[in-house]
């Protein structure tokens, strides 16, 4: 499905992503784990378009779309949420869902019709209910707390049916019960869409409670990957990205 | 559903028409109507120039170009002699949209900052062509010898009546569909750009396309302002299309407002009202003109009809806060 | 750009009086009370341009008028009615001018127009004249089209001032004659770089050729407008070496020329021809004044050197307590003309008074004989005092003028009439 091939970026003397090889099977559920600075969200960038890769290609169903712009990635099924939720201040919850989805469909250079009555709303609702957000429909974008910016980002890419889906750290910045009600809903996404989803998190618990596959990068590279099980009890990655954790667990 | 909206936009514009038009027969003085004519023209510059500034966060200070430019290309089609003022007035449109198209080719691709500037560049370009190709603008003297206004459909424009008239009915035609397009799919993608280019585009926005053809519109729509101008004065002249009036456009917005839709005419009126006066009570335009911008950015902090429009519904939002949750704490209010 | 005339007192009271109440019927809104046309006072309405960098042009110019307004008033009006002047700034922008002369003639019910207005202005002017109708005396504006092309013309439309086509064959034939008299070869040319500039330039340039056919053209320079360093200019011309050198810099423009060029003895060097220099505001705002440099006349005292020319400064002075420019006189001939309509037809009737303004003389310190023709044909002024003269370093400046004959510029003058294909 997605099949990364020797990919690598650096910045100046960082080498961000090195020599990156990683292959996600259709309707998985992975996760990318690594301490910070690993390069996770520029492996994100690079695989959207929103950074070109110095070398190496980005293989997506069989066709090759290394250095595609945002758009074009967009195009062929690569949806994406950010870190930091990335939206629109103005809009309300529900116009900006309905505009993703007016933009999946097409339809985003109508001229003669209203925005505010556009058929599109019924899926943006139906999003809306996915994410719980229904009771935040009118509230703009600005005013709505951390955690529901942080859903409504990921309800956004969710609106254009991506067939791969990129969450960078869903989690962050949330509050444990927040935390596990995201994670939830994730897994839920996930089954009930069956897309290809790739989320990037710190939370080791996270991990190993949903994702199928792990991959650990670290200083760019690919430290390990496998099952939770097999990275849990991997001694580099207890080293390089656990360490730390486990002697404060440890005492 | 959809229809209805829309007829009832054109419903409501076809009232105020009523009403501009009663005012002809109300009163003999004329002088009332040529301010409704220029309120028309700069109204129409001024509300064009939002669609890029205000809906797509594209700060045009090249919009005077346009405006000259139609002003210029619909007197020249006139003295040509060979085309009604309907085939001009088409003519003009399709000129100027496809002279914007080819600007905002160029300029689109730019970030903010070049962006500004390089619509200036193409603006001072234009000037010096008017000014320089004078066997066909007449150069600094302006386009001369009138414009001639034949007759058509019973309409005669030399007449201020019908002129004003004329201009009224084309501005509201124009207003109408400003607005359908600030309330269509694509007015609201123009304002995804605004707010997050970035985002837009992973949403699958094909995001310089959008800015292509809001500049294209834009352009347009300043193009008839122009014309208005044109038919008014009976003439053109290269002062249309120098920076002050890109300017003037910019200030309009920010007397009255960029984020309500008819911010910009109201900025426009005032700017107009205050001219009127000034140059009858005192010779110190500049000097109110500055006092007031002042008070605007300091006092107000924004446009007057967005102070308003804002003002009402922070009122009405914290009157519902009071009534339905008197207990929710602020610092519960969501960010 | 040289001393600004003080503000009239009378302008700003009267102003302010037609201002309360046009506030009041404004604020009451109260339709224009359409009055009676041959009672009150007889309002004229007069676009300036006010404020900028050449307001000096809408005060120096609106002080000739008030003056003539002032005497007429005096003098008891046309039957106990008097003039009321409304003076609005159009701050040069020619769509201001459409509007302010539009609201003078719809708004303020205004029976004529006096345009102090620059080219573009005037032209705009024009238009709206031309559509509704009202008289108009152009004053200030020197492009020859504005009355020599028929098609721009209006019967109700006249022009009191200079007109390009006339300074460019009085220049001309003047500067030819020096360079016979001085042997001078070789030429340079110094114009702004607008449509006046190279309209002069080329206009002089082609009767120089004309008078003196073998001269040689070296370098033609054009410094923008308002430019305020001409090292370049100054440089190219030392450079160059000139026998002769012809400007149409003007006003604050030419001063500073003068003044820098003046540091590199420029003056010294080649026979200067400045077209625009003999204004009282620019000589005198040039420190030290070279001699022995050529000018036409704008305006000074001692051309036509009569008495009343002296009067009339004098005069200007006493009230103004600033030099009178060639504006001045422009407007208060303009002025003169329809006051002397006034009379003549005993009415404010604009129809009836364009009805007499074509051949009419009247007597003037500006006519090189004492009085000056509206030319039928045309509508524009002739007969007034033009001519060359040399300049000195010390007051007056410019003691003689040197007139060019009349006779000399009709004949050129229908020349490049048939030319332009106007007749
Ligand atoms: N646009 C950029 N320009 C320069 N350096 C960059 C840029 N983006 C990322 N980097 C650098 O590349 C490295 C990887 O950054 P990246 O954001 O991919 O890390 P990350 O794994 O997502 O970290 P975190 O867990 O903090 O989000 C860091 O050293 C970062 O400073
Ligand atoms: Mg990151």
């Amino acid at each position: 499905m997605l099949k990364i091939e020797h990919l690598t970026k650096s910045f100046g003397g960082v080498v961000a992503t090195n020599d990156v090889s990683l292959h996600f099977q259709p309707a998985s559920l992975s996760a990318i784990i690594g301490p910070n600075g690993a390069g996770k969200t520029t492996f994100f960038n690079l695989i959207t378009g929103g950074l070109r890769p110095d070398s190496g290609r980005i293989i997506f169903d069989g066709e090759d779309i290394t250095g595609f712009d945002a758009l074009t990635t967009v195009r062929r099924g690569i949806g994406r949420a950010f870190q930091v939720a990335n939206l629109f201040p103005e809009f309300t919850v529900r116009e900006s869902l309905t505009a993703a989805v007016l933009s999946h469909r097409q339809q985003s250079a109508h001229l003669l019709v209203q925005f505010s009555a556009v058929e599109a709303r019924t899926r943006a609702d139906q999003i809306m209910e996915m994410f719980d957000l229904q009771e935040r429909a009118g509230v703009v974008s600005r005013n709505l707390s951390h955690g529901d910016q942080k859903l409504l980002d990921i309800a956004l890419a969710l609106a254009l049916d991506p067939r791969v889906l990129l969450l960078d750290e869903p989690t962050a910045g949330m509050g444990p019960e927040e935390r596990w009600k995201m994670i939830d809903m994730i897994y839920k996404l996930w089954e009930d869409e069956r897309m290809t989803l790739i989320f990037i998190e710190h939370d080791m618990d996270i991990v190993f409670r949903i994702a199928q596959t792990v991959r650990v990068l670290c200083y760019g590279q690919v430290l390990a990957e496998g099952a939770p099980e097999e990275i849990r009890s991997n001694p580099d990655v207890i080293k390089a990205y656990l360490g730390e954790n486990f002697e404060k667990i440890a005492q | 559903m959809q229809i209805n909206t829309f007829t009832r936009y054109s419903v409501v514009a076809l009232l105020v028409f009523v009403v501009l038009a009663a005012i002809p027969r109300i009163t003999d003085d004329i002088s009332i109507l040529d301010t409704g004519i220029m309120i028309c023209a700069n109204g129409l510059f001024a509300l064009s120039l939002n669609l890029l500034v205000g809906r797509t966060g594209l700060l045009s200070f090249g919009h005077g170009g346009f405006y000259a430019a139609g002003a210029y290309s619909f007197g020249l089609l006139m003295q040509t002699g060979m085309f009604s003022i309907p085939a001009a007035f088409a003519l003009t449109i399709v000129f100027v949209a496809a002279l914007s198209a080819l600007v905002a080719l160029v300029c689109v691709r730019l970030n903010e900052t070049y962006f500004t500037f390089i619509t200036l560049a193409f603006q001072m370009l234009f000037y010096n062509i008017i000014l320089s190709w004078t066997s066909l603008t007449g150069g600094d003297q302006g386009l001369l010898g009138g414009i001639p206004k034949p007759v058509f459909l019973g309409i005669d424009l030399v007449n201020p009546v019908h002129l004003y008239l004329f201009c009224c009915g084309i501005f509201l035609v124009c207003v109408v569909l400003l607005y359908q397009i600030t309330q269509s799919p694509f007015g609201y993608t123009l304002r995804m750009i605004r707010d997050n280019t970035e985002r837009a585009r992973f949403l699958g926005v094909a995001v310089n396309r959008y800015k292509v053809a809001s500049f294209t519109l834009a352009g347009a729509f300043a193009g008839i302002g122009g014309m208005f101008m044109a038919l008014f004065v009976s003439g053109a002249y290269p002062s249309f299309g120098y920076w002050t009036m890109s300017g003037d456009g910019i200030f309009m917005i920010m007397l009255g407002g960029m984020n309500t839709f008819l911010g910009p005419l109201v900025g426009a009126i005032i700017l107009i009202v205050l001219n009127d006066l000034t140059t009858i009570y005192t010779d110190h335009y500049g000097l109110v003109l500055g006092c007031v911008i002042l008070v605007f950015v300091l006092g107000l902090r924004r446009g007057l009809l967005d102070f308003i429009v804002e003002g009402i519904r922070d009122r009405r939002a914290s009157k519902m806060d009071q009534t339905i949750q008197p207990t929710v704490p602020k610092e519960e209010i969501p960010r | 750009m040289g001393k600004t005339g003080k503000r009239s007192i009378h302008r700003r009271a009267f102003v302010k009086g037609i201002g309360g109440v046009a506030m009041v019927a404004a604020v009451a809104g109260f339709p224009a009370i359409v009055r009676a046309r041959n009672t009150g006072p007889i309002r004229i309405g007069v676009s300036a341009i006010m404020s900028g960098r050449v307001a000096q042009m809408g005060s120096s110019s609106t002080n000739g008028a008030i003056m003539r307004v002032d005497a007429f008033n005096t003098s008891g009006g046309l039957n106990g009615r008097m003039i009321e002047l409304i003076i609005r700034d159009s701050k040069g922008r020619p769509d201001e001018a459409a509007r302010i002369n539009r609201d003078f003639i719809n708004r303020d019910d205004c029976d004529m127009i006096l345009s102090l207005e620059a080219s573009t202005g005037a032209f705009a002017v024009q238009e709206v004249v031309r559509e509704l109708g009202t008289l108009c005396m152009h004053c200030l504006s020197e492009t020859s089209s504005l009355t020599a092309d028929p098609k721009l013309r209006t019967p109700n439309a006249f022009r009191s001032g200079r007109q390009g086509a006339h300074d460019a064959i009085s220049a001309g034939s003047y500067a030819a004659s020096i360079a016979k008299e001085k042997s001078l070869k070789k030429w340079m040319t110094v114009g702004p770089n607008y449509a006046y500039g190279h309209d002069t330039t080329e206009q002089f340039l082609n009767y120089l050729n004309h008078f003196s056919p073998d001269i040689e053209l070296g370098s033609q320079l054009w410094p923008k407008i308002f430019q305020p360093d001409y090292t370049d200019v100054i440089n190219k011309i030392l450079q160059e070496k000139p026998d002769a050198v012809f400007t149409c810099l003007w006003g604050g423009d030419l001063s500073s020329f003068i003044e820098q060029g003046n540091l590199y003895g420029l003056f010294d060097q080649a026979q200067y021809f400045c077209i625009a220099l003999a204004d009282y505001t620019t000589m005198a705002a040039v420190k030290h004044l070279p001699s022995g440099i050529h000018s036409g006349n704008r305006y000074v005292s001692t051309f036509p050197g009569s008495a009343p020319n002296a009067a009339w400064e004098a005069e200007y002075v006493r009230q103004f307590n600033s030099r009178p420019t060639n504006w001045s006189w422009e407007a208060a001939l303009g002025m003169q003309f329809l006051i002397e309509g006034i009379r003549k037809t005993g009415s404010s009737d604009g129809n009836e008074i364009a009805g007499v303004l074509p051949g009419m003389i009247v007597n003037s310190p500006f006519g090189v004989d004492g009085t000056i023709t509206m030319r039928a044909e045309d509508q524009t002024i002739v007969e007034y005092g033009t001519g060359w003269g040399v300049t000195q370093s010390t007051e007056p400046f410019m003691p003689n003028v040197t007139p060019t004959d009349w006779k000399l510029i009709y004949e050129l003058e229908a020349a490049w009439k048939k030319e332009q294909g106007y007749i």
